[in-house]
């Protein structure tokens, strides 16, 4: 055999080594299905519309109103961050994919002209760096824990912004209905006002008085103003969190349930969350990873660079000289021992993270359910002493002043607190609604959204609705003399209004996986 | 009961108290179960029985010479009109108590059970008796405590209208309900036949409304005002045939003077707890001041009709109403009233006209008031709405009503020719004068 054919062997040989090493191929989908199965597995629903369909399906959604769920859907389609996460992804996937590959070997040709006395040479050569090959396979389980890793913590991104999104939702309804409540109280007070005036033109009231009812009237034209200012707020950050660039035309439901009565026990939920908390399980992922490095790195701590390669020397009279060719890094002065002690001191920074962050998730779960307790409670107090009280002062003012016993200006007064009762009574919904958002979030799951509990009328509720229908109560005209509003001392009262929501503790028991 | 050992002890009490021992004696004496009140019942000339509008007159048991009665002070269930009740402190079981009733030369023996949960006593306001028998709390006697007996005894030596109340925390007591009165016959009779003999005691309370109990901490501003505790329309009438001598006996123990009004007749005021006055000193009113702690008695001639009788202070003839609210008369609600309804749906703007409506309204039934609360303007008679309530009733004379006979007789029918009628209704009618 020549020596052309023999070079030729070694090279095959060594491209036939190369193909047969361990060879990562790109993650399919970018990982980006692995990412999303982790959140689909806590609860997150995600669309499998192809990309060219997003544009028709989000403008689908947004041209009806939208719940809680459609705004989570329209933001994972349309909000940049997702883009952003998935191409981190494609990162990551790259790496794997350098990962498990050889370093390409290297070509090198040189040529030398003789003088009168030497002749011509060229000389080729070929080299493999083989500490990849030896390497490859700690290099390619590495790169794939670290892909687990990102994806894990690109799932957890999405779980975030789907809970960004949701608490956005509650924050805007709920911003909504306290507006709603102000301008029935700012009505209220103009109304006052304006009966004043009559009194006024009738000469029935003196300055002093007709003052003092227009200022309470301005006073509460402010009030209006920063409600109206906070809800169009509101709306301008769902539609940032959607992805939304243009100004925000849809509608959002215009209620929100009751709170459910389901509450489980913090402590073994504290367990679970520690279990399913993407972040802590990617922090994890990320010590073990950084241990099985370690582990790498002292393994192969005394070997450096290693070269194998062929060479093959032409001169011009004809001489041909091939053969193998070394290059060894000796280890005389550098044992590793910094690479060594970068990656102990990269294990015990990871650690420290995973217990920081695991004192946090167990902390911020107990607060943020202290929280979720605490509005809960808060509105159902509203619904079952606050609203109720607040309709029979109303109810029994009314009365007084069927009698003569007190004035018209009294009975507004009383009116407008109950709408202030009212606020507070959607405010807490809104932030039972938020913190339980939160709360899953900090579990680490998607739980079902309000509206995916109970019906909800999509209709704004006007002001002369005698019950609350579906949704929860809303200001009735309790001054009549017929039972069903009048007699409420106990917890018959959330009857008259509509049982909406309050039922489906059922349902919530069955939330957590 | 009272057993042997007990009568001993007032009997020397009664020695103590310089009484004569003769008249202390165990008999047929019974502390419990008056007996049937016996009209005249004494020695003396006959008198009319005095009727006590609304109320009733306390038998008594004749001991030996002694008229003995027997009072109890107590917490009493009292209805002023229907729907509106309350608890309040009376005499065996009604506010105003019982009117005891006698003859100048009785002597009496009055037996005080206190069942309140405080102690009492009771003064004879306006009678001539020992300084010990004046029933001053801590001055002429120690304090009857809850759950004893006191007896007072005194010989009446004077006739005319008085009353009887505490004087023991005398502001509260009376404030929730606790007097009566005490009418003494003449001992000779009348010089002039009296052949209806009316007691009205005037009161006024603090029931604010939505509540069940008066309160005592009022001092001016009282929401009822009452004849013998009785609101209108649940006052009786005052019922005589035409041509009777009819005398009203007025008592005041309220917190205001209340000048009363008669209607139709000139009455002479006759008398007081001084006594019958001489006729030089008679008074013809129609409308007389009986002032706080005064009685007062009118006389005159029944003349047919229905005739309103009233205190004349306009706000003591309605029921509980505000003070101080917005003034509406005059105020033109129209377009805003709509607004005010969205909110309020029980709203009506009323008042702009005056409050006459409000009567209508309440009456068909879709203005509910507070809890036992009377509307302010109630009562209906045979041409409409009286629109009145506290202090009012109607004297009611026919030409047909038996002597003796108390039972209202219905609605005055008047001779053709002497109702007032309408001309038109055309407010631009005919060529009134005015002042320009």
């Amino acid at each position: 055999m020549n020596d052309m054919s023999r070079l030729w062997r070694v090279a095959v040989l060594c491209v036939g080594t190369a193909s047969l090493a361990a060879c990562a191929s790109l993650p399919e989908n970018g990982g980006r299905s692995g990412a999303l199965q982790y959140a689909t597995d806590r609860g997150l629903v995600v669309d499998s519309q192809a990309d060219a369909d997003t544009q028709h399906l989000v403008h689908g959604l947004l041209d009806k109103p939208i719940s809680a769920d459609d705004a989570i859907r329209i933001g994972l389609l349309a909000n940049a961050r997702v883009r952003s996460v998935y191409a981190r992804l494609g990162i990551a996937g790259a790496d794997v994919y350098d990962a498990g590959r050889l370093s390409n070997p290297s070509f090198s040709i040189s040529a030398g002209f003789g003088n009168a006395n030497a002749d011509d040479k060229v000389t080729f050569g070929l080299a493999q760096n083989f500490l990849d090959l030896l390497l490859l396979p700690s290099r390619t389980r590495l790169a794939e824990g670290e892909f687990i890793r990102v994806q894990q913590e690109a799932a957890q991104d999405i779980l975030n912004l789907a809970a960004e999104i949701e608490t956005a939702y509650y924050r805007l309804v709920a911003a909504e209905q306290i507006r709603d409540m102000r301008q029935l109280a700012a009505k209220s007070t103009n109304i006052s006002a304006e009966l004043a005036g009559r009194f006024f033109v009738a000469g029935n009231m003196n300055r002093l008085d007709y003052a003092l009812q227009k200022a309470a009237a301005a006073d509460m034209a402010f009030s209006l103003r920063a409600a109206e200012t906070a809800a169009r707020v509101s709306r301008y950050e769902l539609n940032r969190l959607m992805g939304q660039t243009a100004a925000p035309q849809w509608a959002v439901s215009a209620r929100l349930p009751e709170p459910l009565d389901d509450d489980p026990d913090i402590e073994p939920l504290i367990a679970e969350a520690l279990d399913t908390r993407l972040d802590l399980a990617s922090a994890r992922k990320a010590v073990e990873v950084l241990a099985d490095s370690l582990k790498v790195t002292r393994q192969f701590r005394w070997l450096g660079s290693v070269a194998v390669g062929v060479d093959h020397e032409r001169e011009s009279g004809g001489k041909r000289i091939t053969g193998p060719s070394l290059s060894l890094a000796l280890p005389i002065f550098n044992q590793g021992q910094g690479a060594v002690h970068r990656a102990e001191a990269q294990v015990t920074q990871a650690e420290a993270a995973v217990h920081a962050m695991e004192a946090t998730i167990a902390n911020t779960v107990r607060s943020s359910h202290a929280e979720l307790v605490e509005a809960r409670q808060r509105a159902l107090d509203y619904r079952d002493t606050v609203l109720p009280l607040r309709q029979e002062i109303v109810s029994e003012t009314q009365k007084r002043v069927n009698f003569m016993i007190v004035g018209v200006f009294d009975l507004i007064d009383v009116k407008r607190e109950e709408y202030n009762a009212y606020q507070g009574y959607f405010e807490a919904i809104g932030d039972y609604w938020v913190a339980r958002a939160t709360f899953a979030r900090h579990i680490g799951l998607k739980l079902k959204s309000a509206e995916a509990l109970s019906v909800i009328e999509e209709t704004i509720p006007n002001q002369d609705q005698h019950h609350g229908h579906h949704g929860q109560p809303m200001p009735t005209d309790d001054a009549q003399p017929v039972a069903d509003h009048t007699t409420q001392h106990d917890t018959d009262a959330h009857q008259g209004h509509g049982e909406q929501g309050g039922h489906d503790g059922h349902d919530g028991h069955g939330e957590h996986q | 009961m009272i057993f042997r050992r007990d009568f001993l002890n007032l009997t020397s009490v009664a020695a103590l108290t310089g009484l004569a021992a003769g008249s202390a004696v165990a008999g047929q004496a019974r502390a419990d179960a008056p007996s049937q009140p016996k009209d005249g019942q004494t020695t003396r000339r006959p008198f009319t029985p005095v009727r006590t509008l609304n109320g009733w007159t306390l038998p008594y048991v004749m001991n030996d010479g002694v008229k003995e009665f027997h009072l109890v002070a107590e917490e009493v269930d009292h209805e002023f009109a229907p729907g509106t009740r309350a608890k309040c402190w009376g005499y065996n079981g009604s506010t105003p108590g019982p009117t005891i009733e006698a003859v100048e030369g009785d002597r009496v023996r009055i037996f005080v059970t206190n069942r309140l949960g405080e102690p009492t006593t009771v003064h004879w306001h306006g009678i001539l008796l020992p300084s010990g028998m004046d029933g001053v709390g801590g001055l002429s006697q120690p304090h009857i405590k809850p759950g004893e007996t006191f007896v007072y005894e005194f010989t009446l030596n004077q006739h005319g209208t008085h009353m009887y109340h505490p004087h023991v925390d005398e502001m509260v007591q009376m404030a929730v309900g606790m007097m009566g009165m005490f009418i003494i016959h003449p001992k000779d009779g009348e010089p002039e036949p009296i052949d209806r003999d009316y007691v009205i005691l005037l009161h006024n309370w603090a029931l604010h409304p939505g509540t069940y109990r008066p309160d005592p901490s009022i001092m001016t501003d009282f929401d009822l005002w009452t004849f013998n505790s009785k609101i209108f329309p649940a006052i009786e009438p005052l019922v005589a045939r035409s041509g009777e001598r009819v005398r009203i006996r007025v008592g005041n123990l309220s917190m205001w003077n209340h000048p009363i009004h008669v209607h139709g007749v000139q009455f002479a005021v006759t008398g007081s707890d001084g006594g019958r006055w001489p006729k030089a000193l008679w008074r013809s009113e129609t409308t007389e001041i009986v002032g706080v702690g005064q009685t007062r008695d009118l006389e005159f001639v029944a003349v047919p009709g229905d005739w309103a009788m009233h205190c004349h202070m306009s706000h003591h003839t309605m029921n509980a109403m505000g003070h101080g609210t917005p003034n509406t008369i005059g105020v033109d609600q129209s377009g805003i009233e709509a607004e005010i309804r969205k909110m309020l749906p029980g709203y009506m703007a009323m008042g702009q006209h005056g409050m006459s409506e409000h009567q209508t309204h309440v009456d068909m039934g879709h203005m509910p008031g507070p809890d036992n609360t009377a509307p302010m303007m109630m009562g209906k008679g045979p041409f409409g709405n009286f629109e009145m309530g506290g202090m009012f009733t109607v004297v009611k004379v026919r030409d047909t009503i038996a002597a003796g006979d108390y039972r209202d007789p219905g609605w005055y029918k008047a001779p053709k020719g002497t109702t007032a009628y309408r001309v038109s209704t055309n407010p631009n009618y005919g060529k009134p004068v005015r002042r320009s």
